[in-house]
């Protein structure tokens, strides 16, 4: 995995979703992708971002009512 | 005989026409979009998804109602209602409207017969089958753990006083609403009306196609799901997730359906009659010699949709002559046996006559000239 990447993990597809418009409404560049299976299988799919945007992505995520975690290939 | 330009009648059955919206969404899904929900991660999935969560944002809406979370898909209204019969821990008494649907009824006759609720009784009500709510004082909530109400009759049309009914029902009593014939028609006020549970059709006065529907519930997490199944999500575990609405939507969706339903909503059409119009039609058929009106007593809480019998001809017959005059109604007892008790028409029925948007002024004035020269005859 690339280490200027960050994982935005999600509880389901409907937060998934959520958030990935949120973000494109906050013109934060964010990736619908499979979840990495050393990550995760909690949801078939997660947000994808490069490492510079996670605190924009952090603050506007912070408006929805779900639950994030964030993962960082190191 | 005269001529009808839009003779179907048979919208509490399913919807017809949809909006042309809804034929070219679902066509344009099948054939340049699909893709699954949720389930993998490509741009086609990802615009599948975006659409189903879309319709459940705004059908969450138009239900008066800020939790979308709380609204889980499912194939029609039957299924919603079964997910809650069965998924609650009843005990003691049911009351309920006594004019609800089979969709009710069955599952609640095989609740008691398996010794999961002690009976079921009925609501005190007026003879149009409306709730009286002046007697609700006198009604003893004791051992009662759920009551449902059908929000507008599927015979006659009655709509049911859902918001004095959401006052007046004790905190520790669970309240089922079934919208099936409601949905799309009437304002419906989820939240406001301290609703616990509703019961949903999308094919029907949401103008959506077949096999869409659902279940919002403001107490999920009392429910345990009907089915159990993939969902896309906690994959690594034989158990379903806790979290909504995934713990109540096993198996992949009707996303297709779905997205027809969204664009229904999206092009609901204007009405082409006002209510002052369908209750001047019903006030005009009433006058026919020989009918028999099934409809609310009071103007003021009347859907839709109405019955009617005749003295001499039966309801086959009579509705078999519609027919032939390119009028399409429903006769028999509409899978609402209990209503047909409550109002006198059971076990013949009647042959019921429900309205769309779509209906003209002189749609409704070509039905009562046809049923009285029919009625002639």
């Amino acid at each position: 995995m690339d280490e200027k990447t960050v994982y935005a993990l999600f509880q389901n597809a409907r937060q998934v979703i959520q958030a990935d418009q949120t973000c494109r409404k906050a013109t934060v560049r964010v990736r619908v992708v499979p979840v990495p299976e050393q990550i995760s299988s909690e949801c078939g799919m997660c947000l994808q971002f490069e490492k510079q945007f996670r605190p924009k992505v952090e603050t506007v995520l912070a408006q929805l009512p779900i639950i994030v975690s964030f993962y960082e290939p190191e | 005989m005269t001529e009808i330009s839009n003779g179907y009648f048979d919208n509490g059955a399913t919807s017809f026409p949809k909006p042309s919206a809804v034929s070219n969404a679902m066509s344009h899904f099948i054939t340049e979009l699909g893709g699954t929900y949720g389930r993998s991660a490509y741009e086609r999935v990802r615009q599948s998804t975006a659409l189903v969560e879309q319709c459940r944002e705004e059908l969450t809406r138009y239900m008066g109602s800020t939790l979308a979370d709380h609204l889980s898909f499912t194939p029609n209204a039957t299924v919603a209602i079964n997910t809650v019969l069965n998924g609650l821990r009843l005990s003691g008494r049911v009351l309920i409207s006594p004019l609800e649907h089979n969709a009710v009824m069955r599952p609640l006759t095989f609740l008691k017969q398996t010794g999961r609720i002690s009976e079921w009784g009925l609501l005190p009500h007026h003879p149009d089958g409306r709730i009286d709510c002046d007697r609700l004082s006198k009604v003893d909530l004791k051992n009662v753990s759920l009551i449902i109400v059908n929000h507008q009759s599927n015979v006659n049309g009655v709509i049911q006083p859902l918001k004095e009914l959401g006052d007046w029902i004790d905190h520790r009593v669970l309240f089922l609403t079934d919208l099936s014939q409601s949905l799309g028609e009437n304002t419906v006020k989820i939240d406001h009306w301290k609703i616990d549970y509703a019961a949903f059709t999308g094919h029907k006065h949401l103008l959506g196609p077949t096999g869409t529907g659902g279940l919002f519930g403001r107490n999920m997490e009392r429910l345990r799901p009907l089915i159990q199944g993939g969902t896309g999500s906690l994959s690594a575990s034989f158990d379903m997730p806790d979290f909504l609405p995934d713990r109540f939507e096993a198996g992949t969706p009707n996303v297709v359906g779905i997205v027809g339903l969204l664009a229904a909503l999206q092009n609901r059409p204007q009405p082409a009659h006002t209510r002052d119009d369908l209750l001047q039609m019903l006030a005009e058929i009433a006058q026919i010699p020989g009918i028999h009106l099934y409809r609310s007593i009071q103007p003021e809480y009347q859907g839709e949709l109405f019955s009617l019998t005749h003295d001499r001809l039966s309801n086959a017959t009579l509705a078999t002559r519609l027919a032939e005059q390119h009028i399409e109604t429903r006769s028999g007892l509409h899978c609402a046996p209990l209503a047909h008790q409550t109002l006198g028409s059971f076990r013949t029925g009647t042959v019921r006559f429900s309205l769309s948007p779509y209906h003209t002024v002189a749609d409704m004035s070509a039905l009562i000239k046809i049923i009285s020269t029919i009625v002639k005859q």
